[in-house]
Formats: structure tokens, sequence, C-alpha cells
């Protein structure tokens, strides 16, 4: 034990890469000044960013004129070669002028008057100062806290949804410290996040490699496969350029979908597949390389993986050393069994081995035995996509991996396998999603393709775990199996939750979880939870900033019906629009060019692309107010000191925001508990902290912010896992199924039989079956609908500006719902007709597109619409088919996720 | 002497219509009027389909149709080569329109966007008149400026059109086809830049990249 | 706006130019068309001016640029429409404005008998003029490379006999039989028979041109302009007044002759609306591409 101790104090002094060691102390001192740009006297450009989507922030300026009246966003050229937007920014920044300007957005706070809430309700919207409208909030925060944070039914009373994708944080100013310091609310009544989002990646890529969102390594990798997802669509200015890049550098990118999309139209290929038919896909191509092809890469599975871990066979367990309770492994060349860790002459990765009585079998034996039944012939009848197909392409797979190759980077030497599959949200998640993110990242692992120079990547933070750990990239200390280390919530009999504390009940049903869970469920247990769930409460407040679940979340019906429930709705809201719909407070919080926050950029991070090699904190100011907003940061404070939680505010954001970031200790800067700060004066305070005192506030108003180089080579984390000796918990997932195990037996001893179907994921090497077939309701609905991101309104809330809705109707298809022009002859539907799309739970009115582009089975819709409150956008008639979901168990994976596909019939209007 | 023109790569090329947009709030244009627009088009049978984008804007033709037929001669060719317009002597008169070949002259709207009466920029304020018929000018105000204050069109961003600088790939290249040595010039050489209907021998200053990469559904070019 | 309206197939005709033109460039053509014909005796055959024809001529171009004006956006912009004698536009406003002075002044003379002489020089301007103001159109078609079924002379010529078998009508329909030293009702009958060849022939061509100029005439013949086309045009146009006047000349019925004329006039305005109409532009993308339309409706 000394030696790994002195191990590992030189593994951390030399490599302790801790988020808060690589905060970026200082600005180059070369740093310029905001360049001079097109400006006459009396004009500026205002430095601020964007974060409309989870690829940015960007970097962009803002264009004011002697009138001191905002007219024009571009990109920022000041960061041309800092920042991977190279200067840029994309459509929907430059639209901000139209959210700052919009004539239909509120002016200034409002109440409630009409208390019936309902869609034909009107509100009785009433103008209040914001004295009146703080005093109404923070009162009824103070009743809620006087009372317990739980109610009667052990569930929280106060919920809170903030906007997905990782767009929240560059906007929520102040939040977290605010509700840190009120005390425990429950983030699960929430729009699309996580369950229409990448949850499975979220989930199972944090498992395996500490990856919240996986990405290929782009600028080196040369082939790409797309499983739906949009990479040109929705992955910002800085992903569209390094895309195009490689195009041009000739890489190859396959689009997997069954839609010709934007990303399938840059693409080298389109491969037309059955809707939740990819993980088929996948288990074919792996069964091609296993059984046809043999090209693996063996080190890395023997080194890298637990593919040489022994695995019971009476119990599926891995099997242990007696005292260490280490896994144990066979090695080939001493015939013996031994801990992983110990001195292996050789893995052995096949056979079967008798160890102490026990039989055993290498999880890599057992995965190939698995794939055995998964031949292409048998994926072609799944998917639709011929065999020869997907042999092609396993073929193409491994040939591109170039197992055995090397690059150099950085003057360091790493392995080469330059391919990555991408999965797309509606992959990512629901039924047959961990099959296909196992699958996916097991065709990385037999090329030896994780985490090295042109593979599959992560941003490198650990999100899931527990919130403590966010951002931290510290060592990953290997627990007792060589993985890295990992918290889960608790299964065993003294510790799992019943009924669960949280409506979503992510701590009881999904352990691999600490917060993100089935947010679609929660809207459901408070009305028709399944057997044996207890009916969840209706939370007495709900706090929403940046979100529209009314338009977003499965089965919209039983949306409403939650909302018109609430007793205490705060909407922070820029129009009105159809959640807010049923809030009894609105409070127009100073927007996008209006509010003040310091953001980090850059380096590693949670939810952004990966390997970002810069880092850099930018400011977020406000360019111009042209209506009586409140900065969110104030409104915080100001609820804080009213509800009387104003030194545990304080120091929330002492602890988050103004710590040093190497001492740990509070900085000068810090601020004093009992005081009322500024939103200028806590910016000011963190500009200083994060450059150890070198530039405040006024620096960062007038130069934006800085980047330095993050150095690529530790964007990588092959590096740290080789010298740690981590393992990746692939193929076998020993973990899963001892967790599976003891959560089967809580359900058991509960009675609980809605969670059955999930559980079955709980496995050591995963099944794979036709997943399209759980859609299937009755033979009248023939058809699937699906949904399609575009790069025109993903995440950004910006549905009701009308120059971005009128430039949008040039994509194709986008507002309207696209069908195969034969399968429309067929139906006797034209292009421009107006059609009905029928499910069991519902129907919506659309515009048909006919184009060849799409799969005869198949609809596609755009983002989601079907506004009825937003100005604007109520008057367009564009579809959304949440309308017409379900919002069910069944449509559930173990992680808590859905995805949008449906069974409808389509037919002409008459 | 210069003759400004645009290089646009079509392997590059998103259709994220940045460029559309951008080019809107440059110019303050009204409701339909799209001085650069990306067709967003497919092609084929399922399953061979492709599908492509192409941005398109004015041509600025060396022989401009809209410039013979304009009875006021509101629509004139600059010393540079840009085709502008004269929005003071234009009569409505839409033979322009008919005339031009790319589909990229617009009569300005009544209707324009809702927005906050105080978001216009002062001097734009007498532009976009209703019923004058416009396009495309290079954003010449910006080139101008560029050049007055010793930047270079193509090379700096407060002299290029706005376009050129929202395009997130950099699929727009802008530069003198006059010079050589342009960035432009180079990559017309190079890349074999092609241009659309050059049968109709209009002399577009627009020229298009990469056209026959098997990406791409067929144009009809020169 | 609208500048394109089907994208499936990647043929749009032009629509700015509508009825209003159609009219204005009929009624600048058959006035031209008619001061020529009303004045051919006199310059060519020592007879004398049709004064009714001179009369009916000034109307007619009164209302061709009345039209003009009132389609404008910009009246008190108009003096501008004479600036660029490069562009065929601004000699067809050159022209008009002329034929209106000519026709007074020719007018004026007449009724006056002040300077006859001057009669002679005005009526050849006048001619001249004319003859400017029927074939302005066609030149400003020519231009128009985007549309080839509008390319070249063709246009130019077909306006100039369409022109002169309209000034026929309308002379006719003056009264102008029996006042003019040649036989009105056989010039008619022999410019008409011109005429519906000159247009055949057109149409023929277009058919063998160029896709974009095969979809124009598809449109004529059996598209979305086959009743103006083949029913007015040809038929009521063409094909029935040819008859009438044949059986008005072999009858001496005058009755057939005024009716016939008419019906050339009815056919006349049909004529350049579906010629406007079916101006069809080149293709930017093939014929089966499919693209986004939605925004093209509003």
């Amino acid at each position: 034990m000394a030696v790994r101790q002195t191990l590992m104090d030189e593994i951390k002094s030399k490599f302790f890469i801790a988020a808060k060691d690589r905060l970026p102390q200082e600005p180059p001192l070369s740093w310029s000044p905001m360049g001079a740009g097109q400006t006459e006297p009396g004009e500026k450009w205002v430095p601020t960013y964007c974060s409309l989507c989870n690829s940015g922030p960007d970097p962009i300026r803002v264009h004011v004129n002697r009138e001191g009246k905002a007219d024009k966003v571009e990109g920022n050229p000041n960061f041309m070669g800092m920042h991977p937007n190279d200067g840029k920014c994309c459509f929907k920044a430059m639209g901000l002028i139209e959210k700052l300007y919009n004539p239909n957005r509120i002016k200034g706070p409002m109440k409630r008057t009409n208390p019936k809430k309902g869609v034909k309700e009107d509100p009785g919207w009433k103008e209040i100062s914001w004295d009146e409208a703080l005093d109404i909030v923070a009162s009824k925060l103070k009743e809620v806290r006087k009372k317990g944070m739980r109610d009667e039914t052990g569930q929280l009373r106060v919920a809170v949804a903030m906007a997905s994708g990782g767009v929240g944080p560059a906007f929520h100013g102040t939040w977290p410290a605010f509700f840190k310091a009120l005390g425990p609310v429950d983030g699960s009544l929430r729009q699309g996040s996580g369950v229409k989002c990448a949850h499975c990646e979220h989930v199972y890529g944090e498992l395996w490699h500490g990856s919240f969102v996986c990405f290929d390594d782009t600028p080196f990798v040369r082939l790409v496969i797309n499983f739906g997802r949009g990479i040109n669509t929705s992955t910002g200015t800085q992903g569209y350029r390094r895309y195009a890049d490689a195009r041009v550098r000739g890489a190859k990118f396959i689009q997997v979908e069954p839609h010709l999309s934007v990303s399938g139209a840059k693409s080298d290929e389109w491969i037309p597949i059955k809707p939740k038919t990819d993980a088929a896909f996948m288990f074919a191509m792996i069964h091609s390389i296993l059984y046809e092809n043999h090209k693996l890469d063996i080190p890395f599975l023997k080194q890298r993986t637990n593919a040489p871990y022994l695995i019971r066979l009476d119990n599926g367990y891995y099997l242990e050393d007696q005292e260490a309770h280490k896994p144990m492994v066979w090695d080939s060349v001493a015939n013996e069994a031994k801990s992983f860790d110990s001195h292996v002459q050789d893995f052995a990765l096949e056979g079967e081995y008798e160890v102490n009585g026990v039989k055993t079998k290498p999880s890599f034996q057992l995965f190939k035995e698995e794939m055995e039944r998964y031949k292409p012939e048998w994926a072609a009848g799944i998917c639709g996509v011929p065999a020869s197909t997907i042999r092609h392409l396993a073929m193409e797979w491994v040939e591109t991996a170039q197992i055995g190759s090397t690059i150099e980077i950085d003057g360091e030497t790493l392995p080469y396998r330059p391919v990555c599959i991408n999965l797309g949200k509606d992959v990512n998640n629901g039924l047959g999603a961990y099959q296909a993110e196992w699958a996916s990242h097991m065709l990385s692992v037999l090329v030896g393709g994780l985490e090295v120079p042109g593979g599959h990547m992560t941003p490198g933070a650990r999100l899931l775990e527990t919130p403590e750990k966010f951002l931290e990239t510290g060592p990953r200390l290997s627990d007792s199996y060589g993985f890295p280390k990992r918290a889960f919530t608790p299964t065993d009999r003294e510790r799992w939750q019943w009924p669960p504390s949280l409506r979503t009940g992510v701590y009881s049903l999904n352990p691999l979880s600490s917060w993100m869970g089935a947010y679609h469920l929660a809207w459901k247990t408070i009305l028709d939870p399944p057997e044996g769930w207890p009916k969840a409460s209706v939370p007495e407040v709900y706090i929403i900033h940046r979100a529209n679940p009314a338009l977003s979340q499965y089965n919209l019906e039983t949306v409403r019906k939650v909302l018109e429930r609430m007793p205490f709705h705060v909407a922070f809201a820029f129009t009105f629009d159809e959640t807010s719909h049923y809030a009894d407070v609105l409070l127009p919080e100073a927007t996008d060019l209006e509010g003040l926050q310091l953001f980090r950029m850059g380096g590693p991070n949670f939810v952004k692309r990966g390997h970002e090699p810069y880092q850099g904190f930018h400011i977020r100011q406000p360019v111009v107010t042209p209506v009586n907003t409140m900065d969110i940061t104030d409104i915080f404070t100001e609820l804080a000191a009213r509800i009387g939680i104003l030194e545990a505010y304080n120091e929330e954001i002492n602890r988050w925001l103004l710590t040093d970031p190497i001492t740990m200790k509070l900085g000068p800067y810090s601020l004093k508990l009992e005081s009322k700060y500024t939103v200028e004066e806590i910016v000011d305070a963190q500009c200083k902290t994060v450059t150890k005192g070198k530039f405040g506030l006024d620096w960062f108003k007038e130069n934006g912010g800085y980047f330095i180089p993050y150095p690529r080579l530790e964007t990588y984390h092959y590096r740290e896992m080789v010298q740690i000796g981590l393992r990746y918990e692939l193929p076998y997932q020993g973990r899963l199924k001892r967790i599976g195990d003891e959560l089967r037996e809580r359900l058991k001893e509960h009675d609980l039989k809605f969670w059955d179907k999930q559980m079955e994921e709980y496995k050591g090497i995963p099944d794979c079956y036709d997943f399209s077939k759980d859609f299937e309701t009755s033979v009248e609905y023939d058809m699937w609908l699906i949904c399609s991101r575009a790069a025109q309104f993903a995440w950004a809330t910006n549905a009701m500006l009308p120059m971005t809705s009128e430039v949008s109707e040039h994509v194709m298809g986008l507002p309207q719902v696209q069908i195969n022009a034969d399968m429309a002859a067929k139906k006797g539907i034209r292009n421009g007709d107006k059609v009905l799309v029928t499910s069991p739970w519902g129907e919506i009115e659309a515009e048909a597109f006919c184009r060849q582009g799409i799969r005869p089975d198949c609809l596609v819709v755009t983002q989601f619409f079907g506004h009825w409150m937003t100005p604007f956008a109520k008057d367009r008639p564009w579809p959304n088919m949440n309308e017409i979901e379900p919002n069910d168990i069944w449509m559930t994976d173990a992680t808590g996720s859905s995805s949008d596909h449906v069974k409808v019939r389509i037919s002409k209007k008459r | 002497m210069s003759r400004w023109g645009m290089v646009i790569d079509l392997f590059r090329c998103i259709g994220c219509h940045a460029c559309t947009y951008a080019c809107k709030v440059e110019n303050r244009t009204g409701k339909g009027v799209f001085w650069t627009l990306v067709y967003d088009y497919e092609r084929g049978k399922y399953p061979i389909v492709m599908r492509s984008f192409l941005p398109i804007l004015c041509m600025h033709c060396k022989d401009a149709p809209c410039e013979r037929v304009c009875p006021s001669g509101a629509t004139y060719k600059r010393v540079d080569g840009i085709i502008a317009v004269d929005q003071n002597k234009c009569i409505s008169c839409k033979a322009c329109m008919v005339a031009c070949p790319y589909h990229v002259r617009f009569e300005n709207p009544e209707d324009t966007y809702l927005t906050m009466e105080d978001c216009q920029k002062q001097e734009h304020d007498s532009l976009r008149q209703p019923g004058i018929i416009e396009k495309c000018n290079f954003c010449k105000d910006r080139i101008e400026w560029g050049i007055t204050h010793g930047l270079m069109p193509g090379m700096e961003w407060d002299a290029n059109p706005a376009c050129v600088n929202a395009c997130p790939v950099n699929a727009r290249t802008f530069g003198n086809l006059d010079d050589p040595n342009s960035e432009i010039s180079k990559l017309i050489s190079s890349e074999k830049g092609d241009v659309l209907l050059g049968e109709l021998s209009t002399g577009p200053a627009v020229f298009y990249i990469s056209v026959s990469k098997p990406l791409l559904t067929r144009l009809r070019t020169k | 706006m609208g500048i394109r309206e089907n994208w499936k197939y990647g043929y749009t005709s032009q629509k700015e130019w509508g009825w209003p033109v159609a009219i204005e460039i009929f009624c600048g053509g058959t006035a031209g068309g008619t001061y020529i014909i009303s004045t051919l005796s006199y310059l060519v055959f020592g007879g004398r001016i049709f004064l009714t024809g001179v009369y009916a001529s000034l109307v007619l171009v009164l209302i061709s640029v009345f039209v003009l004006v009132a389609e404008s956006t910009f009246l008190w912009r108009l003096p501008r429409a004479f600036f660029n004698i490069k562009s065929p536009l601004a000699l067809g406003a050159i022209s008009l404005s002329l034929l209106i002075v000519f026709s007074i002044g020719t007018i004026g003379i007449l009724s006056t008998d002040l300077a006859p002489k001057a009669s002679y020089v005005l009526g050849w301007l006048g001619v001249g003029v004319s003859l400017l103001a029927i074939l302005y159109p066609g030149a400003l078609m020519g231009l128009m490379k985007a549309i080839p079924f509008w390319s070249g002379s063709g246009p130019s010529l077909l306006l100039l006999s369409a022109a002169l078998v309209s000034g026929c009508a309308v002379v006719t329909l003056a009264g102008g039989l029996g006042h003019l030293n040649f036989n009105l009702s056989r010039v008619t009958i022999g410019l008409l028979l011109i005429h519906g060849l000159s247009l055949l022939i057109y149409i023929r061509m277009g058919g063998k041109g160029s896709r974009a100029a095969q979809i124009s005439v598809q449109r004529l013949i059996k598209g979305n302009l086959f009743f103006i086309f083949m029913i007015g045009v040809i038929g009521v146009g063409w094909v029935v007044p040819a008859v009438l006047y044949l059986i008005g000349i072999l009858s001496s019925s005058t009755s057939m002759l005024h009716i016939g004329s008419g019906l050339i006039l009815i056919g006349g305005i049909l004529m350049r609306y579906s010629f406007i109409a079916s101006g069809v532009k080149i293709p930017i993308l093939s014929e089966d591409s499919i693209g986004a339309t939605y925004w093209l409706d509003h």
C-alpha cells in the first residue's frame, strides 16, 4: 500500500487536472482591446456571448448606434483563432436583436388576477411593480420554508425547471446559489431535457468513461457514422466549421437515419434505417467484426477494458479474489487466475476456466458468444438495411480505424483510431437506447478507439455522479474493480428509497444518475402514476426559467392538467407563452443582451463539445435595456433578502464563484454574508477572483473576455487511464448487473411490477431485439412519426421571432410534415395539402411536404411548434408531435428516458 | 482597379441560412425579401436521393440584363463592377425583375417586421423604400467604409459583405477578381470555379467551386 | 413577391408582368398600327389620311400611357423613364410620347389646314415612332436572356404583324372601309394570315428550342394558358376572324368584317397576355429537383 500511495502522490503531482487547477488565472499580457469595428463617433460594439444552444457560449458583439439602440449582432472577430467559433456566430445569435426589441415581450412584472387556470382561461394579467412582484414571490417561499421543504407525502414543495442542453447556466445568474440556500427543490417537472435529449449517452457515457456527452475527435477523425445525430444542425458554430474542415480534409461521413436531413445532405452516404432499429444495426456490425472480420485491438481490450475479467457463470458477477475483492483474470502464460492489477503475463480473452470450483469465462468470451446470434441478415430483417451494407460498414470501420497506428500530438505519441459513431437524440433515448449506446461504445472499444486521437471522445467532466463532482476532472481514482471510481445511488435495503423522494423517482429507479431521471413520468405521477407508485403531490411553488414544458414534454394534455393544478407558479417570462399562461407571477428578467454574468468557457466541461483546446472567461453584459427588466441575479438577491436567507445565499456565491481556485479558500473578493450586493458587484468580484485581481468588471466589459490555450493533449483521457491503470467497464456490465439484482429485489419487496421491463436492461451483456415492435399499436397506424432538429431553432426558444421564422421557412420541410412522395400519392395526398396526423393519443393538423428523401413508412416533423399562446408563433400552423405522443412507463427505458417516436396514420383533411 | 467578386464553396455550405439572416439584418430588408438566400433542394428517387444547398445572390454580371433594360438608369454598374440601384431613380417598372435570370431582384414591400421602432439604424431610415426594386449590392457601404479606413475587402472583417462574415463554415470568399493574387482569383483558378447559367453569357462575378463533387445534385452551370 | 411558382420542376413563369402590361403593349402597338394604316394611303399611295383612324390611334396610345402611369408606384419619377435610351423601355416611353405628339399634330394640321405640307413630314415621323411603339416591347423581351421563349428578334416581328393587323381592325371599326385607296379588308386578311403563320412558326420554333421555351409552348398549347391561347388567340382571334373576313369579302358584308375586326382585337389582347404569361425562365436547378416551397406562397 505504501507503494500505491507514493504512486498516487506522484500521479497527483503530475497529472492532477482538476478543473479548478485548470482555471486560467491570467489573461495573456499581449491582449489587445476590442477592435474598432465599423463605427462612427457615438457608435460602439459591445462584446457579449451567445449561449442559445448547447454548443455555446460563443463570443459575439452587438452594434449600438448613435441613438443608443442595438441593431446588429455579429460574431466577434477579435476572437478569431482563439475560440473555436473562430469569430463567427450562427443564425440564432443574430436573432437576438429581434428578441431584444420584440414588441410582444412582457415589459414589466405582472400578476394573475383570474385564479382559474386553463387553456381558455384569460389570466387577467395586471402590471405590478417589481417590489410587489418580489414581495409576492418571497412571501410564498417564506411560507414554504416555514412549513418545511417537504410536504406530508415527503415530496418537495418547491419545483423548478430551467433550460436544458446546458443553456440554462449561461443565463441563470445566481440561480444555483439561491436554491442551495433556499433548501432542497425538485427539478423533476421539466420540459424535454435528458428524456428528449441524449439521456442514455449522459448516463452510460459517464459510467463508462466520464463522458456526459460523446463526440468524435473532429480535427483528426476520418470516418464518422452518425445514427441520427445532426452534426450540421446541433453542434453550433464550432461544430459546423470543424465538420466542414473535416469534410474538406477527406473525412467520410455516413448518415444512418430515416430521412435525408441537413446532416445527411453533407454526408457521403445516407442509409435510410427504420426508426428504433439502430441497436440491431450496430449489434450486427459487432457480429461482423468478431466473426467475419476478426480485426481487433487486442492490446486495448486486454489492458484497458474488462474484457479479460473472469465472470462467474453461476451468478454473472465478477470473480473476485477473496481478500481485496478485486476482479480476477486468467493469466494464460502462468495458467492461473490472478487479480487484474497484479503482474499478468498475458490476459486470456477467451476460454472457460474453473477457479476454486467456480466455473468462469472471461467477459470477452461471454460477449462474443452473445454476439453470435446478431447476424447482419437478422439485422437486415429488422432495420430494412441490406446485410451487405452492414457488413461493408463494419469492414470500413475496422479498416479506417488503423488498429495499431499512432499519432504524435504535442510531442507525445498516442494511439490513433480515427473512427467514431455519434448517436442522435432519439437513438440515444428510450427503448433500445442503452443497447445502441453500448454497441456504439463497443465498436470503438473493439478497435481501441475510446478516448484516443481521432476517436470517441468526452468533454471530460462527470456530471451525474453527485452535484459536488460537477466539473471535476481530477484523477479518476480507481475503485476496487479498476474502473473510474463512481458513486451510485443506493439500492441496498437499508438505504433504498420508496416511496420516491423526487417526482421522477430518480433515486429509486435510476441508480446510475443522481438527479437526471424520467422527467415525463414526473408529470404523470401527479395525475396517474403506475400501480404501486404513490401519487405525487402537486408542488406548492413552481418556478420556471427559459423553458416551455407545455409545448416540449411528452403528451401535452398531461402537462396542462398538472399546470392547472399548481397553486403558485412563477415564470421568468419573455413573452406570454403556453406555460407561463398558467403562472401567477411573471418576472421579465433581463434577457440575453440585457443581463450580466461571467461565464467560464472551454477546457473540460460537461455539456459542450469535447476537447476544447482553449479555456477562458467571457462576460455577458447589458447592451441596452429597453423595457422594465431586472437582472436575474438581482432578482435572486432581492428574494434572498426578503426571505431571510441572504447569508446562506452569499455563502453559496462565495463558495461557488469567489473561492481561490488553488487554495480553495475564500478569495479576497468574497462577499460579506450579511450584505446585499448588486449583480455588478458580484460579477466584479468574480472577475477579480478568476484573474487574481488583475482585471475587474470594467476590463471585461471593454474586452469581453480572454482565452488561453488548453493543451490538446489533456483532452485525451487515454493518457490518464494508462497512468492510473484504469479500465473501461466494457463489454461486461458487472456493476450494472449487481445493482440491477439489488434493485430487482427492492422492487419485489415492495411488490412493484411497473418497472419489470426496464429491469431487463440490467444484464452483463445487453440483449437486442426489434425495439420498433414495442411502438406498434394497431394496424391502422401504419406510419412512423419522428422528429428532427433545425439549427435555426434548436434550444433557442425563439419561435416567436418573425424574421427568424421567415428565413427558416427556406429549410426543406421545416414548417410541414414531411412524407415520401410516392407514399403520399398512394394516400391521395399532394404537396401542400392540409393533412391530419393521428395517433391513439390525439390528432394534429399540418401541411404535407412531399419529398423523396424519406422512408415511405416515415413522417418527419421538425422541432416542436404548435404554439397557441406565444405571440406570432401561435399564428403559424407548424406542427408539434408532443400533442399526440403518449406519456407512459412502457415507452421509458431503465435510465428514465423516452424518445420521440409514435405510430400514426396520415390522411388528407377534408 | 478592382472588380469585386465572390466564390462560394458548395462542399462547405450546410444550408444554415446564417448568410440569409445576416444580410437581412445588415440591409434592413423587408418581409419576403432575400438579397441572398440558400436553395435547399433534393433530387433522385428513394432511396437514391441527394440533397444540396445552393447559396444565391446577385451575380453582379458584367453584361447585366437588369442594367440593360432599366429605363431610368436606376440600375447601374459601378467602376468596381458592383451592380447597384439608385433608389431615387427607380420607377418600379419591374423590367429588371423579369430580366434577371437568377431571381435575385426584389420589390421592397410595405410590410416590414414588427419590431420596436427604435431598432433601426438612423442612416437606414431612407433606405428600402416600398416599391423600389433592390438587390444585393455586395454590402457596398461596408466595402467603401473599409477602403476608406485602409482595410482590404475580402481580407478584413469590417470591409467584408455581411454574408461572408456570417458564414460559420467559411463557404464564402470575397475579393478582387482583377487581382490574380487575391484569394478569390486563386480559388477560381485552382478549384475551377464555375458560374450559374453560363450559357447566358451574363458574366457573373460570383463563382461556385466544388460543383462537381459527388455530394451535389446537378446544377445547371457552364 | 412570388418569383417562383413551382419548385418541383424548376421552371417558373415570370410573374411581374400581367394584364396591365398586356393591355399597355396592346394599346401601344395597336395605336402604332392604327396610325400607320391610317396614314399609309396618304404617305405611299397618294390618298388621304384617315383622320378618324388617327383619333383612334391617339385614344389608344393615351390608354396605353394611362395604364403605364396607373401602374406606376412613383408618379413623380415617371419622367425618369426616358433617361436611359439604351433601354428599349425608355425608347418605348419616348415613342409613345412622341406618338401622342405626332397624332395630335397630325389631327391639328388636318383639322385646321395649317401648314398642310407639314403633314407629310409629320406623317412619316409618326410612322417612325409608331414602328418604335410597336417594336419596343419585342426588343425589350428579346433582351431577356433568362426567358428563352422571348429571345431574339422573333417577338418584335410577331408584335409587328400583330400591331398592323390590329391597326387594320381598328381602322375598319372606325369606318375606314372605303376611305383608304387600298382594299383594307384584303390587306387585313392578308396581314391576318401572315400574323397567324408567324405565330404558328414562332410556336413551332419555340417548341423545338430549349427546355424552358418548350415549357412555355406547352403552357400555351396544353397548359394553364390553353384556354386563353388556343381558344382565345388562335380560335377567337385568328381562325374565326379569318373565316368572317373571307365571308365578308366574298359576300361584301360589312358587318362580317366588323365582327371579325372586333374579334381580331380581342385576340390581340389575349395574344399579348398569353405571350407575357408564358415567359418561362431558365431554371437554375434541374427539372426533377424538389425544394423548400413553403415560403413561396407568402
